[in-house]
């Protein structure tokens, strides 16, 4: 799967018109999670995150690729062999708008210091 | 604790002519697009005709765009000691608006469409401290502040500048310095998401034939090609009006005749020609577009 076909939009359209093999909004939802997972921890229970993990970005993130450029900015991506590693420090929360009626991911790290 | 400097307000040939006289006699003072505050007497003289009375919240005030949109930042966003962002955000301060120019040219019915308050209508969607690309939510939401300044446009697009200032003009006699400053709204993302959403506006005028773009200003040579770019705009429910319409001519950056409006430029036959160009590269205004309506959706839900 290359970069441009991890697109939210993208794995949306292809499930839409059935080309993908992604029928159902469950199966589009692991394909968004696996995309995220590759940054870091993924949670959709605010309990499971470290205590001292703290936001780092206010923002919901709804594209993986969108939040790939935020964390490649802020120096918060690892590769190795052209994969992304996740990193240990970085977790992500998921969780579903009804405003959006679609899930949001937004950026914590851990506190690692001490 | 800081002395609050004492505000001189002048008509506008008295204060050109105190700049001058500052600038001859060698004193020390900071520059602002209406204002002058000279730090060794601690006062500022201010162009009249700039300012309008304002509700400063203890008593009314003739303010300039700058200090109403500073006061209207302060009063909704609370104690801001900064947005917050990392170092590499920096570059985001290099987004540019979009401008286009795809040469000189004449017709018999170019249309100018003009986006409503274009800044305002982006930024009352946005947060201060908005993550880029294309996040949704934020602590420092903007909706306060252009609500508290609609009725004024240069208050309205003062915020932008001031999101985005980091450096002061000073003078001593004609030397002038740049100071940079701390800025406590200073928010690289927030300009970033403007531009880029402006650009994606650009690229789509550019698909329906658009041939002069300047910001949010849009030229199209012909009748069908503005109103196809119109119905876009519906759709996005972007507000915009026709400036005018009819004969003209394009002879160069800023300087155009389109019906009965006529750039100063163009009344002044300058310049005749100019080399296409454009400011207006995104890659991915698909996404845009779907941010856009992400914002409208959780702005109004």
């Amino acid at each position: 799967m290359t970069m441009h076909e991890t697109r939210a939009e993208y794995i949306r359209r292809i499930a839409d018109d059935g080309a993908g093999g992604l029928a159902t909004s469950g199966e589009i939802e692991i394909a968004l999670d696996v995309e995220y997972a590759k940054f870091g921890q993924v949670t959709e229970n605010i309990g499971d995150l470290p205590t001292d993990a703290h936001i780092r970005a206010r923002g919901l993130f709804t594209d993986p690729q969108d939040m790939r450029e935020y964390l490649e900015r802020g120096g918060l991506v690892s590769t190795s062999g052209g994969e992304y590693q996740p990193l240990s420090w970085v977790w992500i929360l998921k969780s579903y708008s009804d405003l959006l009626q679609e899930y949001t991911y937004q950026v914590f790290i851990r506190d690692t210091s001490d | 604790m800081t002395k609050k400097n004492v505000r001189v307000l002048l008509a506008p040939a008295e204060f050109r002519e105190t700049q001058r006289v500052l600038m001859d006699d060698g004193v020390y003072f900071i520059a602002g697009s209406s204002s002058l505050s000279i730090p060794a007497t601690h006062t500022t003289y201010i162009d009249q005709s700039s300012t309008r009375l304002w509700d400063m919240g203890d008593n009314v005030e003739a303010v300039t765009p700058g200090e109403a949109a500073r006061y209207e930042l302060a009063a909704h966003l609370g104690d801001i000691r900064r947005v917050g962002w990392s170092r590499n955000d920096i570059t985001l301060f290099d987004h540019r608006v979009p401008l286009y120019f795809s040469g000189p040219g004449r017709s018999e019915e170019y249309v100018l469409v003009d986006l409503v308050g274009a800044y305002h209508q982006i930024y009352r969607l946005l947060w201060l401290d908005v993550s880029y690309p294309r996040a949704l939510g934020g602590r420092y939401y903007m909706a306060g502040v252009a609500g508290a300044l609609e009725s004024w446009k240069a208050a309205r697009n003062a915020v932008v500048g001031i999101s985005r200032s980091r450096e002061m003009t000073a003078y001593r006699g004609y030397n002038r310095y740049s100071i940079t400053t701390t800025n406590r709204y200073l928010s690289p993302a927030f300009w970033a998401t403007i531009c880029s959403l402006l650009c994606w506006v650009a690229t789509e005028a550019i698909a329906y034939g658009a041939v002069y773009i300047n910001t949010d200003g849009y030229i199209f040579p012909s009748e069908r090609m503005a109103d196809e770019f119109m119905l876009f705009l519906l759709r996005y429910d972007w507000l915009f009006t026709v400036r005018a319409r009819g004969p003209g001519e394009i002879r160069g950056w800023n300087s155009y005749k389109v019906g009965a409006k006529e750039t100063h430029h163009y009344k002044l036959g300058l310049p005749i020609g100019g080399k296409e160009f454009t400011s207006v590269n995104l890659a991915d205004a698909e996404k845009w577009s779907r941010y856009w309506l992400r914002l409208r959706r959780y702005g109004t839900g």
